[in-house]
């Protein structure tokens, strides 16, 4: 595995994620522009600063062509900056702020932005969701997407170690409770379920132990290098990210034999989660034992459950267990997803997954995290994924 | 819509005719590719074999009969336009006789009866609309007694 040093370490400057319970009304180009000047204010630093970035978004929502230039004229930059779009369905978020640290970490420039969005402006949510299936030849013809997968997943999960409904109820509740000091999140104000709802075997049940919309969101990310962020007089908060891949097509999550780290794992494992983390890990020079909290990507309760696993956090098979025993909660070893989740913060695929949660560890590291603050984090884990995770980005944050 | 076709068609949710065709061999008979240099068997079909390396890959038509590792009966309320009107759908990863895996629906049995370890066999059945309206086909999987 190459961990190569680079000759750089990166600071975040500055971040913004859009208010929920953005109308009918707004348009991409709206959200981009208010997560943008939030960040920018956030970093006191000017659009004249900005020397490159990278902005994700979802094909299937909006139909421009070539985003680049459309983002670089709505947020008014110089026409002569480099605006790198990418589109890798929940994590491209997180590919975006990939491409801006690696453009600061390599020397290319000093100060660039990370930008990403969801708004559907030809379809509803759902229907733009439900196309990012994982081979669209087979799987997405039948009808399958990211949403079957992970109810498959999970049930294969619970089967495979032996686990009832109760440690998916649990992390849901968790996420509720996380939710209810998170004055950000879709579910802040919204009433909270008992346990007898999220232990419920039924479709009512699956519902409420999967995740809720946030409807259209962007955010913005700035990073900069080390030296500039010593010129703005920033107290750092340094990161490191990664990311890498399985094979796409669903049967072959189950041994893959194209891979040699590939061959032992089946679906209830992520093969691309754990070459991410390892990766990132050493590049930021830490091991999970320094890891204070975590923010993952939970579209269901057992799905946040796997991930603590694929972080190499917990032992494979013993997240459940972790997570009955209260290691996720807020006086816990791992305490998980404090924003609330993809359960209670909200969904929003290419609009925050990724960067709602890196959000959230630089307002928890900065001892800004209001009621829900876990006290001396210093180092913080993020992760997110694309499709099933074909694709999985992991990040370190370090005060 | 018309009384042709009663089913709205959105845009986003359906496939184009010209990429079902390009994969019928399959959708209808379930052929991947067998590496001619190291004999790796692959699903979906591959231009090249990722251990090897080697290009020289022929068509392989995968074991039509397998058994059920996992499944899930999906009728929690997010039904993919296409198949609204099919209630409680089987969805399972197969592991074919050759030690392939594919991700499917089971038919012709209730959920109640499906079990992991359930032997089945390769059928071919409808699928969803492609963009120009007709009904694509493909594999699916019914329980093989013997
Ligand atoms: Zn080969």
């Amino acid at each position: 595995m190459s961990t190569k040093a680079l000759g750089r370490r990166v600071v975040v400057a500055g971040w913004a994620i859009t208010p929920r319970g953005q109308g009918f009304e707004v348009t991409w180009r709206e959200l981009l522009v208010q997560a943008f000047y939030n960040a920018l204010a956030e970093a006191d630093l000017s659009p004249l600063d900005i020397e490159a970035g990278s902005v994700a978004y979802n094909e299937r929502t909006v139909s421009e062509a070539a985003l680049g230039t459309h983002t670089v004229d709505v947020l008014g930059l110089r026409m002569n900056i480099p605006m790198v779009p990418v589109s890798h369905a929940c994590a491209g978020g997180g590919l975006a702020l990939y491409n801006v640290w690696n453009f600061i970490a390599s020397g290319a420039c000093d100060v660039a932005v990370a930008l990403s969005f969801q708004c559907s402006d030809a379809y509803d949510n759902f229907e733009c969701m439900n196309p990012i299936g994982n081979y669209s030849d087979y799987d997405f013809l039948l009808g399958y997407t990211h949403m079957q997968y992970g109810f498959l997943r999970d049930k294969f999960y619970m089967e495979k170690y032996g686990y009832d409904l109760r440690p998916s109820a649990q992390w849901a509740y968790q996420c509720h409770e996380y939710a209810r000091r998170n004055p950000d999140a879709a579910l802040y104000d919204k009433p909270m379920p008992s346990m007898d709802e999220l232990l419920d075997p039924g479709s009512e049940g699956v519902r409420a132990r999967s995740a809720t919309s946030r409807g259209p969101t962007a955010t913005a990310t700035i990073l900069v290098s080390e030296d500039k962020a010593e010129s703005m007089g920033i107290d750092p908060i340094y990161t490191w990210v990664s990311f890498a891949f399985r094979p796409p097509y669903i049967g072959n999550h189950f041994y893959y034999q194209g891979d040699p780290g590939h061959e032992a794992y089946d679906i209830a494992e992520q093969p691309a989660m754990m070459a991410a983390a390892r990766k990132v890990y050493a590049l930021a020079g830490i091991t999970p034992a320094d890891v204070d909290i975590v923010q993952v990507h939970d579209l269901t309760g057992f799905e946040g459950i796997m991930s603590l696993e694929g972080l190499g956090l917990v032992p494979i098979g013993k997240g459940g267990r972790f997570v009955l025993d209260g290691g996720t909660s807020p006086g816990g070893r791992y305490p998980a997803c404090t924003h609330g989740g993809g359960i209670a913060f909200g969904h929003t695929s290419v609009g925050s997954d990724f960067q709602a949660g890196f959000i959230e560890s630089c307002l928890q590291l900065s001892g800004r995290a209001g009621q829900r603050q876990i006290e001396g984090a210093r180092v913080a884990v993020v992760q997110a994924y694309g499709t099933h995770h074909s694709l999985d980005v992991v990040s370190v944050l370090r005060r | 819509m018309s009384d042709d076709m009663p089913i709205p068609i959105p845009r986003v949710e359906v496939h184009s005719t010209v990429r079902s065709s390009r994969e019928r061999a399959g959708r209808y008979r379930l052929e991947g590719s067998r590496c001619s240099r190291c004999g790796a068997l692959w699903f979906p079909r591959r231009f090249v074999c990722p251990r090897c390396y080697s290009r020289n890959l022929e068509p392989y038509q995968c074991a039509h009969t397998g058994s059920i590792v996992t499944f899930w009966v999906d009728n929690v309320g997010f039904p993919a336009v296409g198949y609204e009107d099919i209630d409680d759908r089987i969805i399972a990863i197969i592991r074919l006789d050759d030690g392939i895996h594919v991700i499917s629906e089971v038919v012709d049995i209730s959920p109640g009866e499906v079990h992991n370890g359930q032997r089945v066999r390769m059928v071919v059945r409808r699928h969803k609309r492609e963009d120009t309206g007709n009904w694509c086909y493909g594999f699916k999987f019914t329980p093989h007694s013997h």
